[in-house]
């Protein structure tokens, strides 16, 4: 695949596109990104793309679990940049004990991804931590800690069918997704593992998310083969294994909470690269003056599969049920009204993807319109991949005291309107606060006046901070805001010295903001969660609350098997269903 | 006892919220300890008498004491470096990029041991200063000089458990004006290449560091009851 240097994307394109970036005023508001769908960008294809590309060996190095389901499995993954270590440990734990809960303290399975080759020495110190998880410590050399439990509608009877040599209803491992969930995922320093810095300049797995992205294909593996193993325990004479298009049809599953929120207003400059190169993406292909007939044949089938892929969407979340109905009655009428005569040949054939996403998807939902962005992405791997290698970015922010108050406020003004249109002195605009529970550190959702802890609130309430930094500006004299610097203002006002650095540092950043008030009463912190996990590339968003969503991800991916398989195509998985993977 | 940085900056700056400091204070508080540490300075020693002190005495604010063209001067009344060290450089960069004064006079700071954590805000500004300072006891050598993004010099030694507030004055000279673009790349740059523990964690003395964190977990809040019956993993029937 071509591939172009980071340095020839970006913003810098956003001059030469015909299709200009979408704006942010429309695309950063909690509804609209809790709207969007995996893509070949999100990190779980670069993944997957990286290991075929670099041929990574992915070798079990044994597996040791017994019917009673403890035991444990090591995995080997050698790569250009190193060898990293996946010990699993299998755990029989009390079924009424298993939840996907933060105060949950014992799990079905427990893992580690390290770099390296693990000694008799660390198994042993890791054999006394990992069941523990967050409760236990770790080293330096340990990148990633997660654990996982069993699908109780699914994991047993997988077992039990495989061993009596009859393959499990393929449909319903499609609806549900897994065999086993993860209810953490453990990185970035926690409890002693590596840093951040570590693993962006020493692992070998530098781009976001990619170490944890990569336990959980893992993760997703060990599943697989120890529904074979134990089948194969239970009944050796009969077992047989899951066919490879059904293995295909296995994913990860995984229950998240509030904590992804908070990321991505800690992480702005970061989510203006991934938001950006998603934009930078869209309107590379919406530029494109034509298309041909094998990449409108391919856009036109991913179309097809994507329907087939929102019939085997389950929720029980009335909102995103409607929100089902809408956009598989949408994604319908379009494969129905689009034709190939009309868009390789006929008058509209001059930007046939600028038409579809700024002419008819322009009526469509949200969940339709980026959904649809996804697919035209698909067949445009040329032009897009290279992006992958900009979705990380340098997060500090520098304050500059020289500047005059009059610049600051005309900033504010200029980028920040958004923020100061909200009117915080009624109480819905901040109905809520959020803070860090004394149970496990998580980050909550309290309600201002009620509840206690409002004095220790974490910031996330941006667009408060910013209009309250507004309003202490706009109070002061003409001239004091033409002569006084920002240094000497803080000076007087430190409660305002972060938000003035976020805003000097982010105003050339369009996509770093989520322009909406996250402390208002009808904030939905699901959907920057789904958000988030879009980016990953996880699907089936499964809203269980609006605070908490369960997904699956990798489902569709190739097996490892499949990475060996030089005719096997790794980078078609896009909305798998179980007609096609 | 070994942490990681990720631990010892999220501590430090709960740490630094629940004593007081605005969010802007703590992050730059952290800033200067956690290179400190990386430097190899042990800040985390010294550290837990600073946010006992923090927590009970009121912060006063600099003031300035003397403005000529040759310096600025801030009196800060005894407040801790932590505290209002990077609310004074602010004042030092803004007049020397508005109108060159190349001085900064800081008078009358405590916790004036951690001072070398500055360089630490100065390095991400990209300046090309020299920072220097003495305490009240009369050690007079503690300078740091930061020239084409190297440091040179010594960084001070925090060794040993003494309880001492050291008082003192700090002088920053700004030797030329900073760049405008480009500063972070190049500072981390010099991180990534200088700071070996950066990657590694470091290691606390586990008696101090559980003062640490005992400040960093005030800013913990029960969980509310409308939270706990709605959060991840509740209420789902099917799994």
């Amino acid at each position: 695949m071509p591939r172009s240097t980071s340095s020839s994307v970006g913003i810098a394109e956003k001059a030469s596109f015909a299709s200009p970036l979408r704006d942010p005023d429309k695309l950063m508001r909690s509804t609209r990104l809790g709207a969007f769908h995996q893509t070949r960008l999100s990190f779980a294809r670069a993944l997957i793309r990286r290991m075929r590309r670099e041929e990574w060996q992915i070798q079990r190095q044994y597996m040791d679990i017994g019917i009673d389901n403890v035991g444990e499995a090591l995995y080997l993954v050698n790569t250009p940049q190193g060898i990293y270590s996946f010990l699993a440990f299998a755990h029989s734990i009390d079924p009424r004990k298993r939840t996907d809960r933060a105060i949950a303290e014992v799990w079905d399975y427990t893992f580690v991804l390290c770099e390296g080759h693990v000694d008799e020495s660390q198994k042993s110190r890791l054999c006394k931590n990992l069941p523990h998880q967050d409760a236990g410590r770790y080293e330096t050399t340990e990148l990633v800690f997660s654990r996982a439990n069993k699908s109780g509608r699914l994991f047993d009877d997988v077992v039990s069918s495989l061993a009596k040599g009859k393959e499990p209803a393929k449909a319903s491992i499609a609806d549900i997704g897994y065999l086993i969930r993860t209810t953490a995922v453990f990185a970035n320093g926690k409890f002693g593992i590596a840093d951040y810095s570590r693993l962006r300049h020493r692992s070998g797995l530098p781009h976001s998310f990619e170490a944890q992205m990569l336990a959980v294909y893992l993760i997703r593996q060990f599943s697989i083969d120890t529904v074979h193993h134990l089948s194969e325990k239970l009944a050796p004479q009969t077992a047989i294994k899951l066919s490879s298009t059904t293995q295909r049809l296995v994913g990860v599953g995984n229950a998240t909470g509030l904590g992804m929120a908070p990321f991505l207003v800690e992480h702005p400059k970061l989510f203006n690269a991934w938001v950006s190169c998603r934009e930078t993406a869209i309107a590379r292909v919406t530029s494109l003056p034509k298309t041909d007939k094998a990449k409108w044949q391919r856009f036109m089938d991913l179309l097809q599969r994507a329907i087939r892929h929102i019939e085997q969407w389950k929720t029980s979340d009335e909102r995103q049920k409607n929100r089902l109905i809408t956009l598989a009655h949408e994604l319908r009428g379009l494969n129905s009204a689009i034709s190939s005569e009309k868009y390789l040949l006929g008058p509209d054939s001059d930007y046939p993807w600028k038409k579809l996403m700024h002419e008819i998807a322009i009526s469509f939902s949200p969940e339709a319109e980026e959904m649809l962005a996804s697919l035209i992405l698909e067949p445009h791997g040329v032009i897009v991949d290279a992006l992958e290698e900009c979705l990380d970015a340098k997060e500090t922010e520098i304050l500059r005291p020289e500047q005059a108050i009059s610049q600051l406020l005309q900033t504010i003004e200029d980028t920040y309107s958004w923020a100061v249109k909200f009117d915080f002195a009624g109480s819905n605009s901040h109905h809520y606060f959020w803070y860090r529970s004394a149970v496990k550190s998580e980050p909550r959702l309290g309600i201002s006046g009620s509840d206690i802890g409002q004095h220790r609130e974490m910031i996330v309430g941006i667009a408060r901070e910013i209009a309250s930094l507004h309003s202490d500006l706009i109070h002061l004299s003409q001239a004091e805001r033409e002569t006084t610097s920002i240094g000497m203002f803080l000076l007087r006002n430190s409660k305002h010295r972060a938000t003035v650095e976020r805003v000097q540092t982010l105003s050339k950043y369009p996509y770093a903001e989520i322009r909406d008030n996250l402390l208002a009463s009808d904030c939905l912190p699901v959907d920057l969660l789904r958000c988030k996990l879009a980016f990953f590339g996880a699907t089936k968003f499964d809203p269980k609350s609006d605070r908490w969503v369960r997904v699956v991800l990798f489902q569709g991916a190739p097996v490892v098997e499949d990475l060996f398989d030089a005719d096997y195509d790794c980078d078609d998985w896009l909305f798998a269903s179980d007609s096609e993977v | 006892m070994h942490i990681s940085f990720n631990e010892l900056e999220s501590n430090y700056k709960a740490a630094f919220l629940a004593v007081g400091l605005s969010l802007g204070e703590a992050v730059d508080a952290t800033r200067m300890l956690v290179w400190l540490d990386a430097m190899g300075a042990s800040a985390n020693l010294r550290v837990p008498s600073s946010l006992s002190r923090l927590e009970s005495v009121l912060t006063p604010r600099p003031t300035i004491r003397r403005y000529d063209k040759s310096a600025v001067t801030l009196d800060c009344g005894g407040a801790s470096i932590l505290a209002i060290g990077s609310a004074t450089i602010d004042i030092g960069l803004a007049e020397h990029k508005i109108k060159g004064i190349n001085r900064l006079n800081i008078v009358n700071v405590c916790d004036i041991e951690f001072t070398a954590g500055l360089a630490r805000i100065l390095l991400v500004r990209d300046c090309n200063t020299i920072l220097s300072w003495s305490d009240y006891a009369g050690s007079s050598d503690n300078k740091l000089y930061l020239q084409d993004k190297k440091v040179q010099g010594n960084i001070p030694i925090l060794n040993g458990y003494t309880e001492e507030i050291f008082f003192g004055d700090v002088e920053v000279d700004f030797m030329q004006k900073p760049s405008q673009e480009g500063e972070w790349s190049n500072s981390e740059q010099y991180e990534v290449s200088s700071i070996g523990p950066y990657f590694d964690g470091i290691t606390v003395d586990p008696v101090r560091w559980r003062l640490v964190e005992f400040y960093a977990k005030k800013m913990l809040i029960p969980e509310s009851e409308k939270s706990r019956i709605e959060g991840a993993g509740i209420g789902a029937d099917e799994d």
